[in-house]
């Protein structure tokens, strides 16, 4: 039997662990002193109902609320404002009788007394730009919330409205029973914030060189409140940070703009003969059998457009169904181009609309960008339902809406672009035109939730940039890459309203995304995890998930519990750090005399001498002065065979049956590898044992080896070679914060830094040579050139 | 200046949190190399905002792959937004490793001289508050058998390092578990 415990004290150790949240624990085991990080999720997640499965399926009676609008909207070029009216047409399927219903009013964020405004804390006036000081007195002086004009029901009577920051109260003459209609309209104006100054997902860029705008529009109109079967009304008011809770439903909309302004929108445009010129009308004709993207309005004549005066006015108009908003753009500027795609036999319209200002980038790879998107995202969710697909290149960095996203990276002013302008612009789209999915489709609630959006999407986006071109540049979803924020201390739960995230991205967009990653390749596989999530994508197209729905629906197609998953990834904030702590290897003794017993001396003869024994060693003993008191025990040797041991090993071999004898001859390593959790999360554990004759085995454990002893588990494993090392984790896929422990024996791991500064000194070793020889070279030329 | 702002009631709105890609953040990792006393620090962030926030303080065009002499210009920048003062109360300087630029992102190293140790050592880490209100910056400390996380924003640009014995570290030493 062997055993090796020898631990290498490793210096560059950096670990940082801390007690894990244990905020979701409704019991306490104190008597073993362990938390139960198997524990089923019941206890904290919603009682399933007739609305939702405990399957995380809708329910028998699941019921969402829709609303209709049919909207004018003018855009004032000059004053940069929106004048509107809109009739809304709501349905309510709920239950429950409502006597007042509510309206969303965004702009009113943009008020000085906003509540945005108000808890916003101070920035820091060290170094502080200029840009950042106007930023700072516009916002104090611009007033852009919206001025309700009048509010009325079908018949034209005014109807009571009470304004409760960024939403409205409306009170109902009669209350609105379960499963009727209401019908009423709005009348409003606002003005558009400059998105340079006043920072918003909405907004105008002014461009001075030419006097020119381009005009984002989002949140434009009042829009209904949603009201749910898990919160009643969504009464989290308009903060900035978390994003939208909409309802589903079908929009026709009159965008009246200057004559000379191109518009896009969500939804199809209806009149289109009335606002296209019959060239352009020709090549969007053109443009549904191309292979490429067709220009409707080219570079060249956007760039003439630039210096038009409008003559007049022109409307546009734009229906689109089942969709939970409505943006638009509008400018003189745009070009525009577009190809219609095939998407498993729904027809698609990609189209990109950007200044010249945005070239030659955005012609190279927007509309691209797009059909690449659907494409991937198509095929792991349902099939895009949406008739067009629109990237926009405007103020907004880039912010989704249904069937429209606002993009914003563009090249330098010349023309030329950096390699990360690219993939920048690349990646942007693709999240952006990936927010169709989610919560476009999958109407999430995302005032409450970033994740079920932004995680959901992250992830694919990670999966449609991998296959976009070998070895792109993904930002987050590679496990590896989330390992400094993992480690770090001061973090929330995934689990954590939007309003109140500290590390926005890492926690609600790479965190989930990572997650989801490790779910897909390291615990359920491709295959399960694709069925389950496209499972979950297809159940919710076009409803309301909740977070249990995901998790319930994750488990419930894939037929594996992972209530320990999303207890340890999503209700705290524990990390990967497993360590192997040991290794002990056993073997079958042969009994076979000769063989055991030179073993055992081998053994003895390792022993160390101690330091007494080796002083006594040179002093005179007795027996050898009076050879006589020497006798047969000062000769014998307890570990010599002899014949009868022989004998007796022959008499053992021959009581042996067949199989006990093919047992003993084999030659079978029992490994015993001990671990231990330091970071508090349950992982799978990935093995990798490499031989003495420097082939190699990789053995994988399903994470519920942890689930008696979530801090201390040993594994078996048989090997039929000896095992000269183990390494932990050898694909980094569980993200584990600390490799110095993931190895036995020890191998020393350096941090970071001291890699990268090796990594210079060894360069600069090289350099040094290089020199060297050069200048032996460049001596020998001298002297050839003398002695000729 | 300080007065300026004190008259004026400022109501500012978190200006840049409107953005669907928020990567607001930097993570640094720093070590104590006991041989040199040295901190050794590795810090990762977006390359573009670097770039943007190098142009805004020199007031020129930077490129990180082209601009001649960007080292340079990044450890000035660095040293006004990255500020140590050992215990002994003086303003350590960074001395400049060298970087790595990559699509993803960019690690910056260099080292501070830190006589004196780590704990009380004053730390003020306000990198790009000047471009993005909601920026945040976090550093995983190591000095040995201890360390920290402390976590820097707009309202907590400067701290005094606290160290606390690491629970990995800690954890070998525990009884075993009957």
């Amino acid at each position: 039997m062997a055993s090796r415990s020898q631990l290498l004290l490793v210096a560059s150790v950096i670990t940082l662990c801390f007690s894990s949240a244990v905020n979701a624990q409704t019991f306490q085991n104190e008597k073993y002193g362990q938390e139960d990080k198997f524990r089923q999720l019941e206890e904290i997640l919603p009682t399933p109902n007739v609305y939702r499965t405990a399957s995380g399926a809708p329910g028998s009676e699941y019921w969402q609320q829709r609303a209709n609008y049919v909207i004018d909207v003018e855009l004032d070029d000059e004053k940069q404002r929106i004048i509107g009216s809109e009739t809304i047409t709501y349905s309510n399927h709920s239950p429950d009788t409502l006597s007042y219903i509510w309206l969303q009013l965004d702009p009113n964020i943009n008020t000085p007394d906003s509540d945005a405004a108000l808890t916003a804390t101070p920035p820091s006036f060290d170094r502080m730009s200029i840009g950042a000081l106007d930023r700072l007195l516009v916002r104090e002086s611009f007033d852009g919330g919206v001025k309700i004009k009048s509010v009325k029901d079908a018949f034209n009577n005014p109807l009571e409205h009470t304004v409760v920051k960024t939403m409205m109260r409306i009170e109902l003459p009669t209350p609105l029973a379960s499963g009727e209609s209401t019908k009423f309209s709005v009348a409003w104006e606002y003005n558009i914030n400059n998105a340079k100054l006043v920072g918003s997902r909405t907004g105008y860029e002014h461009f001075e060189e030419d006097k020119n705008n381009i005009y984002e529009m989002a949140h434009w109109y009042p829009r209904m409140v949603a009201y749910t079967d898990a919160t009643g009304w969504q009464h989290k008011q308009f903060l900035g940070r978390g994003e939208f809770t909409l309802e589903l439903g079908d929009y026709v909309v009159r965008i009246t703009v200057p004559n000379d302004h191109v518009v896009t929108a969500t939804g199809v445009l209806l009149n289109d003969e009335e606002v296209l010129t019959d060239e352009q009308r020709q090549r969007l004709k053109d443009a549904e059998t191309a292979k490429t993207p067709v220009f409707i309005v080219t570079p060249e004549e956007a760039k003439k457009n630039e210096s038009n005066k409008p003559t007049g006015k022109k409307t546009w108009i734009y229906q689109a169904d089942n969709v939970r908003d409505f943006a638009f753009a509008s400018s003189r500027k745009f070009i525009w181009d577009a190809q219609l795609h095939n998407l498993e036999g729904n027809r698609v319209m990609a189209m990109s609309l950007y200044p010249n200002e945005a070239e030659p980038l955005w012609s190279k790879y927007s509309t691209h960008s797009i059909i690449h998107t659907l494409n991937v995202y198509s095929r792991y969710t349902f099939a895009y339902p949406y008739p067009v697909a629109i990237s926009v290149n405007g103020p907004i960095y880039g912010m989704e809406y249904p069937m429209i996203c606002f993009n914003g990276p563009r090249p330098e002013k010349d023309g030329t672009y950096s390699k990360r302008t690219k993939y920048s612009l690349i990646s942007v789209i693709i999240h952006e035109v990936g927010h169709n999915y989610f919560p476009m489709i999958v109407n999430s609630d995302e005032r409450q939730w970033t994740w079920m959006d932004e995680g959901l999407n992250t992830f694919l986006q990670y999966l449609a940039e991998q296959e976009w071109e070998d070895d792109y540049p993904s930002r987050r979803g590679e496990p590896k890459d989330i390992v400094p924020y993992m480690r770090s201390r001061n973090q929330m739960p995934i689990m954590t309203n939007s309003e109140s995230i500290l590390q926005f991205g890492p926690n609600a967009y790479a965190k989930p995304a990572t997650a989801l990653n490790i779910l897909r390749e390291s615990i359920l596989g491709r295959e399960l995890f694709d069925y389950a999530f496209k499972e979950y994508a297809r159940r919710w197209m076009f409803k309301r998930p909740m977070p249990a729905d995901f998790f319930r629906t994750m488990e419930d197609a894939s037929g594996i519990d992972l209530d320990w998953f999303w207890r340890g990834w999503f209700y705290t904030t524990a990390h990967t750090d497993i360590s192997i702590e040991n290794l002990r290897i056993h073997t079958v003794k042969s009994r076979d005399p000769d063989v055991e017993n030179k073993l055992r001396r081998e053994e003895r003869d390792d022993e160390p001498t101690t330091l007494s024994e080796s002083r006594n060693k040179e002093l005179p003993k007795r027996v050898d002065e009076y050879e006589e008191l020497k006798d047969f025990y000062n000769s014998f040797d307890d570990l010599e065979v002899t014949e009868d041991d022989r004998k007796a090993f022959q008499r053992f071999l021959k009581g042996l049956d067949d199989h006990e004898k093919e047992l003993l001859e084999s030659k079978q390593y029992f490994n015993v590898v001990e671990l231990r959790n330091i970071g508090g999360l349950v992982m799978p554990v990935v093995l990798k044992f490499e031989f003495e004759d420097d082939s190699s085995r990789e053995v994988r454990i399903p994470a519920e080896i942890w689930r008696r002893n979530s801090e201390k588990v040993s594994k078996l494993v048989i090997t039929n070679k000896p095992v000269k090392s183990v390494t932990l984790d050898p694909h980094l896929e569980t993200a584990d914060v600390d490799l110095t422990n993931n190895h036995f024996p020890r191998r020393p791991v350096k941090t970071r830094f001291e890699l990268f500064k090796s990594q210079q000194q060894s360069r600069n070793e090289m350099q040094k040579q290089k020199a060297a020889e050069k200048k032996a070279n460049d001596e020998k030329d001298k002297s050839k050139k003398k002695d000729k | 200046m300080q007065s300026l702002f004190g008259l004026l009631t400022i109501l500012c709105a978190c200006a840049s949190s409107a953005e669907a890609h928020p990567f607001h953040v930097s993570i640094a990792e720093a070590n104590r190399n006991p041989k040199t006393g040295n901190l050794e620090i590795a810090l990762k962030v977006f390359p573009g905002d670097l770039e943007r926030a190098v142009r805004l303080k020199t007031k020129q065009p930077v490129d990180l792959d082209k601009t001649k002499n960007v080292d340079k210009l990044i450890v000035e920048y660095l040293n006004t937004v990255f500020r140590v003062k050992s215990v002994d109360g003086k303003r350590r300087k960074i001395k400049w490793v060298g970087k790595e630029v990559t699509l993803k992102d960019a690690w910056l190293y260099f080292e501070i001289p830190i006589p004196g140790g780590l704990e009380g050592a004053e730390l003020e880490y306000r990198l790009f508050f000047e471009l993005q209100e909601d920026q945040v910056n976090t550093i995983n400390l190591v000095d040995g058998k201890r360390g920290n996380t402390l976590t820097f924003h707009k309202d907590r640009p400067k701290q005094v390092v606290k160290l606390a014995e690491r629970k990995s570290e800690a954890a070998k030493r525990e009884a075993p578990k009957p």
